[in-house]
């Protein structure tokens, strides 16, 4: 008498239901459902009680995984003319497969086959890591980093494929600890998975690599620019944000322009922007004692004390031009007074804070906060963590307030947030 | 009966049908509107690629579409949004649509499946925007009666309309995702019908039950089906046969057509191996730099080349008399959007001398019985366009007929793609798995249509219909259309003599279609006016006739109806003028052609008879 667990995924089974019997492979078991494939490719996942194996026709092999799915990203050979970049998988939407099993989105080993489609550049991959972004963290960072270093240090370019919600802060990190690098640092992701036709992977992959053989000697984030793959955008890193939860052109650029665009083979890089320099110099350490607070009308003194107890800098994002309730300004006071730096950014994301205009900011300056212009929130978190891993304390809130990797806009233009057309 | 001229392959018939009827109340995976204006918001552009399967293996129908590698524009109106984009996650499945599919596996007998598991279904021709047609199994195993025993049902199926062609052509194909999205219930068959006019039979009988529940969308392709036909040779999945008539000539059509591969397949069997193998192919671009071909100097002029090979055997077999092996190859190639193809039995020819000919034979060592294939195409697709040709002719001549096919309007049919298999499908990870309870199903029992016999005479009983009226009213699916206009407008027998004649003859009349919320608005009016049918009519003549609106129409002096008295000023003048031919058989005709606007008959005669014993 066979039973369902003697059989493994891929088996070819006989089975009845419903007074039918069908064939069909065998994917699934669990403890009340079994799932099974028809011959025209429909998967049924039927009540095991209601299911009966008739016989095992054919053992099916353990993994499910064929031969092209098992093939491994080969590292193309260099040959002469063309450039080489390298391709580092983080994991993330772009790097994910669908399991079968379980029917999951789970990150990959492999991107090789995501590359396979850009002919004119050499490119070698390494996977470094293997996870959904929401699970990154200041180690993987600065992992992440040597292993960028790494691979400038032979190649002339590093695309980074990565989760795209926290691609913006990952990013930006690796940017403040590259104070010069060899090549473009490119990071890349996906909104559709790649197994799916549509995918945008392929196209941003394929856009990534090209903008990773410029000069462009900054970290950017290379995505869809609208809803056609026809181009793609890069944003300088420290200005990205994610803005839409699904769509493929979900990253903008906050107060400027995207940097480039790829579109048909070519890059086009239309703002200014730092050129790659002679040597990959990375100051490799991060601090992440520092937290982030949104401010909302009736947060309480007990709450906003709880969250900045122990930190060594505190990011606000302050309503407007960078304020918060009046009652919290004797914590920060205290804070201030006890070492804490406090920095003020605005939920606005677009614009600058500025703590002259009302009474409210002045008493802020007052009680000791440091307004830091119009860098966006989760760009002044990672700044803060890089500040305080490798500067003296002294010169934290000079270099908060520096414009390091174009993370302040000195100018902003009226066109960038629209309106003005 | 077919006409087949063999009574072997006609024996050996074996027919399926899959139907598809949209179901009108909003889309499967978003809360858009079925119906839409024509307004066009903006357009996009997506390149599909072709991925392996959970199998691990990449489907050979996917993968065909992949190597055309063709772009897809898409038109976007008012009733689509992120989802049909494929710019965010499918949402619930709507419950109306589900509802509607439960209800159509229980009127077919089917078992409910405990579990709906959505998969994909890899399309990568465009037609989606995500590259799959997202698609579940609602029910297994049921039947449906039949005048010639029970057809059994293999399966019900809820999945998603796609996007509706506009353009085709130069590599680019445009779609417009008005349709895309909305649900649609599959209803597959058995290989149990026993022919063609079974065929329709079956057809209307399913048909019936997903009409008589009151969720399909009444409009013209609304309802489409595929024929699965086989002769012995694999299965031939023909779709979009848009209407139940060309079952018939469809099929027909492909019993000749098989018929003839096989002699083709018979007379040519020595160089089968010849196609196994790639025969060589020649670039002759050189050869024909003077020609006065337009088709081959165009394609020059946009830096094609042309090639040539020779096909053993085929001579006389690619177009001469019932033989056709030329447009199995052309409608191939016309899948890869070229079109210069041109092959021996129809040269010299199309500008094409006998001299170019005579050169293009020797340099390919022509023997009598071969022929020759020339085709101009881009150099990049040369290979992949000559891979599928030997392949293709290869399969054909091997008697391997399983493909899918796709219905014209006059009943012929033309290769669409190979047929796809299970690699074609894998899980919609998106949408959870959806538990059918038994409460479910059980409180739907009530809600499903009564057999086709029993509405009928209650259609005929409720309406006073003539039971032969009653009949065409349910099998063309018009009774909830009855059903609702009759609650308009209380006069069903008017009703039905409307939808059934008056309608279809002033549509073809005028070429035009009467949409369904003017008709419905129509006899909201008409109900609302007590109009009698005279005027009704004239109504509808006046909408079709200048495209106008019903509110419009309503306020139209043609459309007052005559009063007693005008009606005796008529009469009295026509008697006056004409008394000796005037009788109670022609007064009516001669009252009509005295004036534009409608009357009652009825009150005309009677006018009539008082008016002449004076």
């Amino acid at each position: 008498m066979v039973d369902w667990t003697d059989v493994v995924f891929g088996s070819a089974i006989k089975f009845s239901y419903s007074g039918m019997e069908y064939e069909g492979i065998f994917i699934h078991c669990d403890n009340d459902m079994v799932t099974v494939k028809l011959s025209n490719g429909y998967n049924l996942a039927l009540q095991k009680d209601q299911v009966k194996l008739v016989k095992i026709i054919r053992k099916g092999s353990e993994n499910g995984e064929s031969a092209a799915q098992q093939k491994s990203a080969k590292n193309r050979v260099g040959s002469v003319g063309k450039k080489h970049v390298s391709l580092l998988a983080t994991g993330g939407t772009i790097a994910s497969k669908v399991d079968y099993k379980t029917g999951a989105v789970s990150p990959s080993e492999d991107i090789g086959f995501i590359s396979d489609r850009v002919k004119d550049v050499e490119v070698s991959s390494e996977t470094i890591d293997n996870i959904l972004s929401e699970n990154i963290t200041p180690e993987k960072w600065i992992y992440m980093a040597g292993k960028i270093r790494d691979s400038l240090n032979r190649s002339d370019g590093c695309v980074v494929f990565h989760g795209t919600d926290t691609m913006s802060y990952s990013a930006s990190a690796i940017s403040f600890m590259f104070s010069d690098q060899t090549g473009p640092i490119v990071f890349v992701g996906s909104q559709r998975s790649s197994d799916r036709p549509s995918s945008d992977a392929f196209m941003n992959a394929e856009g990534a690599i090209h903008m990773a053989t410029t000069d462009f000697g900054e970290v950017g984030i290379a995505m869809h620019g609208n809803l056609s793959d026809e181009s793609i955008s890069m944003h300088r890193a420290v200005r990205s944000r994610k803005m839409h939860t699904s769509r493929r052109d979900a990253f903008r650029s906050i107060g400027e322009s995207e940097v480039g665009t790829y579109s048909q083979g070519s890059v086009r890089l239309t703002l200014p922007y730092r050129r790659t320099g002679v040597k990959n110099d990375i100051k490799p350490k991060l601090d992440p004692s520092v937290s982030m607070i949104y401010f909302y009308p009736s947060l309480s003194v007990e709450d906003f004390e709880g969250m900045i107890a122990k930190k060594k800098a505190v990011i606000i994002m302050g309503t407007g031009l960078g304020h918060v309730s009046h009652s919290l300004i004797p914590s920060i006071t205290r804070a201030t007074k006890e070492g804490t730096k406090i920095l003020m950014t605005s939920q606005c994301l677009y614009g600058s804070v500025n703590l002259n205009v009302y009474s409210t900011g002045r008493d802020l300056v007052r009680a000791g906060i440091i307004p830091l212009r119009n860098m966006l929130p989760e760009v002044a978190l990672v700044k803060a963590m890089y500040v305080l891993g490798n500067y003296a304390e002294e010169q934290f809130e000079e270099m908060m307030k520096e414009n390091l990797r174009g993370e302040i806009i000195e100018r902003e233009q009226a066109l960038v947030f629209g309106g003005a057309d | 009966m077919l006409e087949g001229t063999d009574k072997g392959l006609r024996s050996r018939i074996k027919i399926g049908l899959e139907i598809h009827f949209q179901v009108s109340d909003g889309k499967l995976f978003c809360r858009c509107p079925t119906e839409t204006t024509s307004t066009e918001l903006f357009r996009f552009e997506r390149r599909m690629i072709a991925t392996a399967s959970e199998m691990g293996s990449m489907d050979r129908a996917a993968k065909y579409e992949m190597e055309r590698n063709l772009l897809s524009e898409y038109v976007a109106g008012e009733n689509s949004c992120l989802v049909e984009y494929d710019e965010e996650p499918p949402h619930e499945v709507d419950g109306k649509a589900l509802k509607a599919a439960l209800i159509a596996s229980l009127a077919l007998n089917c078992k409910v499946l405990d579990n709906i598991f959505f998969m994909r279904k890899v399309v990568v021709d465009g037609s989606n925007t995500s590259g799959f047609q997202r698609t579940a199994i609602i029910a297994l195993n049921g039947w449906v009666a039949t005048s010639r025993g029970k057809v059994r049902i293999s399966s019900v199926s809820l999945e998603e309309d796609s996007a509706r062609l506009l353009e085709n052509g130069d590599g680019r194909s445009i779609y417009s995702l008005d349709r895309l999205g909305i649900p649609l219930i599959e209803i597959a068959t058995e290989p149990d019908i026993i022919d063609e006019h079974h065929a329709v039979e079956t057809a209307k009988a399913i048909g019936y039950f997903v009409q008589a529940s009151g969720f399909s969308r009444m409009t013209v392709d609304a309802i489409r089906q595929d024929v699965n036909v086989s002769f012995g040779y694999g299965r031939v999945e023909i779709k979009g046969v848009q209407k139940l008539s060309l079952i018939p000539e469809v099929i027909s059509y492909e019993l000749s057509r098989q018929e003839s591969l096989r002699d083709i397949s018979e007379k040519s069997s020595q160089y089968l191996d010849f196609y196994r193998e790639e025969p060589q192919v020649h670039d002759v671009t050189d050869m024909f730099r003077d020609t006065g071909s337009k088709v081959l100097l165009s394609n020059m002029g946009v830096g094609n080349r042309i090639y040539s090979t020779i096909l053993r055997g085929m001579g006389g077999l690619m177009k001469s008399g019932k033989y056709r092996m030329g447009k199995e190859l052309a409608d191939l190639v016309r899948r890869y959007g070229v079109k210069g193809l041109f092959h021996s039995d129809e040269l010299p020819g199309y500008g094409i001398t006998k001299e170019e000919i005579d050169r293009l034979w020797s340099k390919t060592k022509k023997a009598d019985e071969d022929a020759v294939l020339l085709i101009a195409c881009p150099p990049s697709l040369s290979e992949v366009l000559f891979m599928e040709i030997f392949s293709r002719m290869a399969k054909l001549l091997q008697m391997d007929l399983t493909e899918t096919r796709f219905a014209a309007d006059d009943g012929s049919t033309f290769f669409l793609r190979p047929m796809p298999g299970r690699e074609r499908m894998y899980p919609e990870t998106d949408v959870p798995i959806l538990r059918i309870s038994d409460v479910t199903i059980h409180a739907m029992r009530n809600d499903v249509p009564l057999p086709m016999e029993e509405t009928i005479s209650m259609i005929s009983r409720d309406y006073g219909l003539s039971a032969q009226d009653a009949y065409v009213i349910v099998s063309t699916f018009r009774k909830v259309q009855l059903d609702k206009l009759s609650s308009l407008y209380k006069h069903p027998k008017i009703v039905a003599r409307f939808i059934m004649q008056t309608l279809p003859e002033l549509e073809k009349k005028y070429g035009r279609k009467l949409e369904q919320p003017k008709l419905t608005r129509l006899f909201a009016i008409a109900g609302e006016k007590n109009w009698i049918r005279e005027v009704l009519e004239k109504a509808a003549d006046l909408m079709l006739s200048g495209g106008l609106d019903p509110d419009a129409v309503a306020g139209e002096e043609e459309l007052s109806q005559l009063s007693e008295d005008e009606l005796r000023e008529i009469i009295v003048k026509l008697l006056a003028s004409s008394e000796s031919e005037t009788n109670e058989r022609n007064i009516i005709a001669r009252v009509k052609k005295e004036t534009g606007r409608p009357f009652d008959a009825a009150q005309a005669m009677k006018v009539y008879k008082s008016v002449s014993k004076i």
